[in-house]
């Protein structure tokens, strides 16, 4: 009797360790979307039209054994159209074996169109869904957003992969934000702060970062060439940004390239009536193309005058964008006046509207540590 | 009754009452503190540690004038018959429903986040069985289980918030600025129900073994909740800010889904966190329902064998009672119901019993001294 009953429990436990979960589904079961992107339908305008980019496992596998020969085809892309995103990806539904998996998304773009009319209902979705990550990227992108899936990068068989490389490696340079969806939630629920996004354009064959969006609320309002987002990276997140190339005064044609290293920003607020910047950097002067003849030291202050004025008429004109031109505070200013003005500004005053009149300075320090490997 | 072995250590005792309180409760606390306190709401958590350690004082009073004995005996010695045995079935009463609904929140966890195709029912019935199992066993399993389960929760619950102090900006904390006291009251008041789970010492100090220090044990168990839960709540408004933790159902699990560096092992880490938390929400739970199980045989004078059948029909209805709340929102609006229910059995009950006590002990000793003269 003892035997039988202990056989039998061994049998329950058995079978209930040994099986899997009853909604268990294996790698290959699932459409894993890599990237969405949104843009408005041609021909309806309330409806939108979502593309997603699908990677076919057994292509990828394949393709390294042939030497890389069809990269080409080892993802599938799809475009659906909906009322809403949620309606779209229903849709899309029916024309898939597999279930849609949102869980790996990584990139979401957005066409700058929906973007100017706000993407506030989109983002909605992407707010309630838990399988989605707050680290992947949104992205805006220049003209259509499906045609950031559609490109071919060659060094990579699937397009995304590409995509993420290149916003990551230039967020570890500091060249380029990392501007999380968990960061876009949080800085338009902030009152203090304005959202940004990565602005980017596609190419037949490539892709390439054009600089920041800058939204009001949840529309976009502007954009941020490349050197003005370094001017935004440098003054918001203590990242250098990429190298600055300026023309030699009293030359024909010569240049000088600084390249900055290390960053370090100081704001000060004064009698909560107007704001400093003091901004200083550390870097090397990597390119001289005209020899300028002049002493060492004399050079280096020179150098240290110049780049120190350019920097300081690219933050001006930055300011003057952001302020009289956008009316958005993506430096974080509201931020700090929140946290150390409260009483005598923040209570009086209303953000939103008054960041276009509040008067706002910037000053460089340059410190030029080296002139690469070349004495002068 | 009164001679059962008394075997658990001081280290015991602090960890029983540290699981007891570490809960559920955590994953929401970064949203309620915030809520009327904005930036300043690690005020919360400690204004309801202070609320809370005054009880706690209470407790450790009580549980040093009875020795071996737990609350279903010694209520009706300082209350009364009629109002003691009411005290003691309002505690019961409390556990059982404060122990559904904390099964009940965990289930919501489970299903909203990592296991959405499965049903509520199958994730509340298997804590269940899991706790009815538990209670089927004499009381020294429960200190072993609590001090096996121990380190399980300490170390990812201090380690998630300093993890993501990385991504914080201290900014969001500024300004210090207390619009009124009033508001800090409030929010203590709404957050201390993180701190319930202590008032199950009335039972367990009855077995602590003679020598153990009590008072050592409960405020080593109250210092490191507070330091969990206050730097939890530091981390979740500078990661977020406060206006965006009130949009959170789930404020720290979020927290563990942001928490994910390139070169960190911590790469998907919410799955892990949640299967960690199964473990602390269990000894939530089981010692919930030990302790309620356990005073019913001991309000009724009997034995183990009573104990294992209560616990497996006492389970039925506990089921159902989970499954009451139809949506999120009636849960909460529930669950702040309980709070304030909860204030008078875990708060006032122990502290009025602790001065009932003490001025009849003061009155015994002015007896004696007139009696020696």
């Amino acid at each position: 009797m003892g035997k039988s009953l202990r056989c039998f429990a061994l049998l329950i436990i058995c079978t209930l360790l040994l099986s899997g979960c009853w909604d268990r589904r294996e790698l290959e079961e699932r459409a894993s979307v890599l990237a969405i992107a949104i843009d408005q339908d041609e021909k309806d305008e309330n409806l939108y039209k979502m593309t997603v980019q699908i990677p076919i496992p057994i292509k990828i596998a394949g393709s390294s054994g042939k030497g890389g020969g069809n990269n080409a085809d080892a993802v599938k892309i799809m475009s659906v159209t909906g009322r809403t995103v949620t309606d779209a990806s229903n849709n899309l539904q029916m024309r898939l074996n597999q279930r849609l998996f949102l869980g790996h998304t990584r990139i979401l773009a957005v066409s700058e169109e929906i973007a100017r009319k706000g993407i506030q209902d989109i983002m909605d979705s992407f707010r309630r869904e838990p399988q989605i990550r707050r680290l992947m990227w949104p992205i805006v992108v220049k003209g259509k957003a499906s045609s950031l899936l559609e490109i071919k990068p060659r060094i990579e068989p699937i397009p995304v992969v590409f995509l993420m490389g290149l916003i990551e490696n230039g967020m570890k340079l500091g060249r380029i934000p990392d501007q999380t969806l968990g960061d876009y939630f949080n800085q338009t629920s902030n009152l203090t702060m304005e959202p940004f996004l990565n602005y980017v354009e596609a190419r037949k064959n490539e892709v390439s970062w054009k600089g920041v969006a800058v939204f009001r609320g949840h529309k976009m309002v502007g954009i941020l060439d490349d050197e003005q987002s370094w001017i935004l990276l440098q003054l918001r997140n203590e990242k250098p940004g990429g190298d600055i190339v300026i023309p030699l005064p009293k030359t024909k044609n010569g240049y000088v390239s600084f390249r900055p290293h290390f960053v370090k920003k100081k704001v000060i607020i004064h009698k909560s009536s107007s704001a400093t910047y003091h901004c200083e950097l550390q870097g090397d002067i990597v390119e001289l193309t005209e020899d300028l003849k002049i002493p060492p030291e004399q050079f280096i202050l020179q150098m240290q005058a110049l780049i120190k004025k350019e920097m300081e008429n690219r933050a001006k004109k930055l300011l003057q964008q952001l302020q009289k031109q956008y009316n958005s505070d993506i430096l974080k200013l509201g931020l700090i006046l929140r946290a150390k003005h409260y009483q005598d500004y923040w209570k009086t005053h209303n953000w939103k509207e008054d960041f276009r009149h509040f008067p706002v300075r910037v000053t460089y320090t340059i410190k030029l540590r080296r002139l690469g490997m070349e004495m002068q | 009754m009164e001679n059962q072995q008394r075997n658990f250590g001081t280290w015991q005792l602090t960890s029983i009452m540290l699981s007891s309180m570490i809960g559920v409760g955590i994953l929401i606390i970064p949203r309620t503190a915030t809520e009327l306190l904005h930036q300043t709401g690690w005020l919360g958590p400690i204004t309801s540690a202070l609320i809370a350690s005054v009880a706690v004082a209470a407790i450790v009073y009580l549980g040093n004038q009875f020795p071996g004995l737990t609350f279903v005996e010694y209520m009706p010695r300082i209350f009364g018959g009629a109002i003691g045995t009411l005290c003691v079935f309002l505690f019961i009463l409390y556990q059982f429903l404060n122990a559904g609904t904390t099964v009940r929140l965990f289930g919501e966890v489970v299903v909203t986040s990592v296991l959405p195709q499965t049903p509520l029912e199958v994730i509340i019935i298997t804590l269940l069985l899991l706790v009815m199992f538990l209670c089927c066993h004499e009381i020294e399993v429960v200190a072993r289980i609590n001090e096996l389960l121990i380190p399980f929760l300490l170390f990812p619950s201090l380690l998630i918030p300093l993890v993501s102090f990385m991504n914080a900006d201290w900014h969001n904390l500024l300004p210090f600025q207390l619009e009124s006291w009033k508001n800090v009251m409030k929010t203590g008041f709404n957050t201390y129900t993180l701190y319930t789970g202590y008032e199950l010492l009335m039972v367990y100090f009855a077995f602590a073994i003679p020598g153990a220090r009590l008072g050592v044990a409960s405020m080593t168990g109250m210092s490191f909740a507070l330091v969990v839960y206050v730097i939890t709540v530091v981390a979740g408004i500078t990661v977020f800010g406060y206006e965006e933790l009130q949009r959170l159902v789930w404020p720290t699990l979020e927290l563990v889904k942001v928490t994910q560096r390139a070169g960190w092992f911590l790469e998907r880490f919410e799955s892990a966190f949640l299967a960690i938390w199964v473990a602390s929400v269990f000894t939530t739970i089981g010692n919930m329902l030990y302790a309620t199980i356990f005073s019913l045989r001991r309000w009724f004078h009997k034995g183990i064998r009573f104990q294992q059948i209560t616990a497996i029909v006492i389970m039925v209805p506990l089921f159902f009672l989970t499954l009451v709340p139809q949506n999120i929102v009636e849960l909460f609006s529930f669950t702040q119901h309980l709070t304030k229910v909860g204030f008078l059995i875990t708060i006032i009950i122990p502290i009025l019993l602790a001065i009932t006590q003490f001025i009849r002990n003061q009155f015994n000793k002015g007896r004696e001294v007139n009696n020696e003269k």
